[in-house]
């Protein structure tokens, strides 16, 4: 009887191994492809990745490529109908808008619809298409936002201190931030700095194109609808010539790039500077032990009578094969992904903003970024081409010889409104 | 008359005082950019942006090991000698057999086929190479290494066929009559007389070659997906971030890529002067 209870055991045994086996050989392995460009986060990425087959089982591999190759690729392999699973988007609705007309990337609507709300509205809209936008796209959402950025003022707090500011209270309006100008000044330091010689110092302007003459003059004059100078550009303008009349702007800031602007700020040579939220990964990159910095929202101009908004929007962004074997996989993983435990981690070791709208806790993003975080609100959402692009060129220009002394404002304005005739 | 000689003598040496003056500072434009990579990448992160001197503050050799390895040296680097000496190898074999046949052979369309090879010319790689990705992938070698060489031996192919053609016609004929008579068969002449004779203007396609096969990245970007396939290229993007570049680290890396080219110009010079200037004549 033993012996026989013993047999029956050992079958039963044998046949579980048998089962088990056949049923785990039989298991296909889910693993998802995912093609990217952000060459500073690649390790975090995959960190995460590994993290996530710990977590399910399903794997994803990340594969890095540089953004010049990442257009080409992607063009190539969907005339191949070999697109990865999920990749980085490059550029925004146009170039996203010619991959869904072709049907290379999946319309996300239907599968996001319960968590899109993790993200803000105008980020989301960057990479949603309407039914009258004019893209002839099937309207929906077709990127899950990674990150987002913006731009702000930033100080630092040692060198306030040493002009006798109090480091914890930085410039809440334009006649404090002059104000603020002139003490440096006075202590020997060198107030502000940024890449006035490149695309960045118009970007210092933006916040106070919108406070001046408000969106809808703004994109009107842009537009050639109306003129700069009856929109009164002029009064913006004003605000460069405000800053030099207190001594504010740095030897070289009227042709400095913002990587020297951002040297300069890293190595305690400049108070403050204009700059990004990526611009905290590139003050580490620089100078591992500057710390003692943080960010101001561009002070309030009492003058002005509409709400400042500055610069920004969405940065990393994945888009979905829609030919993907793996479709719903994929999108769980970016569901995991742009969750809060991992957008804070990302956040905190890129020192990129979380898309998570919801990643707001100081402790784990860090104040400078926490910081930054709070001013996505009131990222503007829209700004309209110039009618003549050499528009901004002039401006570019413009600034640059108002910063020097050698143009006035009304010159510049003038200028501008020949050109965007 | 003695007045007209010194005249003439001090014009001559005036002109070479200016044409030395020329030479002189081309070869200062174009040392410069060395010059300028090798000390950045010998400086550190804040110096780069702070020491505009040629002479860095301190010598930070050691951004030479962080390039290699954090750049993936060992297998890119590896990778790129293997690529282009396959694709120069691949390049020489068939051009000089095609260009030999060309100069020297008459067979039915011969002018047609040589237009043909020509018309290449006019179509970069990069223009090409969606087209040739779908082909690959159509062919089972997309993501192989054959997938990435064969393409690039084919693109080399046309301007190596036109300069060698070249070379082969200035050879006097009377050489090969003479191989044929002490019994000589139609390879033999090839590779016995033509090609030996052929050396400058071989190197000089070894040279143009080699550079391009060893700076080539958009392809290998298109083919491989497997990062252990990569072209040294791909080793530089890596210090190009999306906001900040590590100049000092990527300086190293361009100083360590340009290395392997630099020494094949310098061991193949005397070649590429002989093959400029024409040596075979008559």
């Amino acid at each position: 009887m033993r012996r026989l209870l013993g047999k029956i055991l050992g079958i039963v045994l044998v046949l579980t191994i048998v089962l088990v086996l056949s049923v785990s050989y039989g298991k296909e392995t889910v693993k998802i492809t995912i093609w990217h460009y952000l060459n500073d986060r690649d390790k975090l990425l995959k960190t995460l990745a590994a993290q996530y087959y710990l977590k399910t089982g399903v794997r994803v591999e990340f594969q890095l490529y540089s953004g010049d190759q990442m257009g080409a690729k992607i063009r190539a392999a969907a005339q191949a109908r070999t697109l990865p699973d999920a990749w980085t988007g490059v550029g925004l609705k146009g170039d996203l808008s010619k991959l869904a007309q072709a049907g290379n990337i999946l319309n996300l609507t239907p599968y996001i619809k319960d968590w899109v709300s993790r993200f803000p509205e105008n980020i989301v809209a960057q990479v949603t298409f309407t039914k009258d936008d004019g893209f002839n796209v099937e309207p929906g959402t077709y990127g899950i936002p990674l990150d987002v950025n913006n731009m702000q003022f930033l100080y630092n707090k040692d060198l306030f201190k040493k002009a006798g500011l109090d480091p914890n209270k930085p410039p809440k309006t334009w006649n404090e931030f002059i104000e603020y100008g002139k003490k440096l000044k006075a202590a020997g330091i060198l107030p502000f700095a940024t890449g006035f010689g490149t695309w960045a110092g118009l970007t210092m302007i933006q916040p106070y194109e919108f406070a001046y003459l408000g969106e809808e003059k703004l994109n009107a004059a842009r537009m050639g609808k109306i003129t700069f100078k009856d929109a009164g550009y002029v009064k913006v303008l004003n605000l460069l010539v405000e800053m030099r009349d207190a001594g504010m702007f740095a030897p070289g800031t009227a042709t400095m790039d913002l990587p020297t602007a951002e040297q300069m700020f890293a190595n305690g040579q400049i108070a403050m500077i204009f700059d990004g939220s990526w611009a905290i990964g590139v003050f580490k990159m620089m100078n591992p032990n500057f710390k003692n910095y943080f960010v101001f929202f561009p002070p309030k101009d009492e003058r002005a009578s509409y709400q400042a908004l500055i610069p920004g929007g969405i940065g990393a962004y994945f888009v979905v094969n829609k030919d993907s074997k793996y479709i719903k996989e994929t999108i769980e993983f970016l569901k995991w992904l742009t969750d809060v435990p991992q957008q804070a981690k990302y956040a905190k070791e890129s020192f990129n903003l979380p898309a998570n709208k919801n990643t707001i806790d100081p402790r784990t993003l860090g104040p400078q970024i926490a910081e930054f975080v709070k001013g996505m609100d009131r990222v503007y959402s829209y700004l309209a081409p110039y009618k003549n692009p050499r528009t901004e060129e002039i401006l570019i220009k413009g600034m640059q010889l108002i910063i020097l002394g050698q143009k006035t404002p009304e010159d510049v304005v003038k200028e501008m409104d020949e050109a965007n005739k | 008359m003695k007045r007209d000689m010194h005249f003439m003598t001090k014009k001559i040496k005036f002109s070479r005082i200016l044409i030395h003056l020329f030479l002189i500072s081309y070869a200062i434009t174009c040392l410069f950019p060395l010059l300028w990579m090798i000390s950045t990448s010998l400086k550190s992160t804040s110096e780069v942006y702070t020491n505009k001197s040629l002479i860095p503050q301190s010598l930070n050799f050691e951004n030479y090991i962080k390039a290699w390895t954090e750049g993936n040296f060992s297998i890119y680097f590896t990778n790129s000698v293997i690529y282009t000496i396959s694709i120069v190898l691949g390049i020489v074999i068939v051009s000089t057999l095609a260009a030999y046949a060309f100069a020297r052979l008459n067979f039915p369309f011969k002018n047609i086929i040589y237009y043909a090879f020509l018309m290449m010319m006019l179509i970069p790689i990069p223009g090409a190479f969606v087209p040739l990705y779908v082909l690959l992938v159509k062919l089972g070698i997309q993501n192989t290494r054959i997938g990435y060489i064969l393409p690039m031996i084919n693109s080399g192919l046309s301007v190596s066929i036109f300069i060698l053609k070249e070379f082969f016609e200035q050879i006097p004929k009377e050489l090969e009559e003479s191989a044929v008579i002490d019994g000589c068969g139609k390879f033999q002449v090839y590779y016995k007389i033509m090609f030996p004779l052929a050396l400058p203007a071989i190197s000089t396609i070894v040279i143009f070659n080699a550079l391009s096969a060893w700076n080539e990245y958009i392809l290998a970007a298109v083919n491989f997906t497997d990062p252990n396939k990569m072209p040294v290229q791909q080793g530089l993007f890596i210090f190009q971030g999306q906001y900040f570049t590590r100049y000092e680290l990527l300086m190293a890396a361009t100083t360590i890529t340009t290395l392997p080219i630099i020494m094949i110009y310098l061991s193949m010079q005397k070649y590429i002067v002989r093959s400029l200037t024409g040596a075979i004549k008559g």
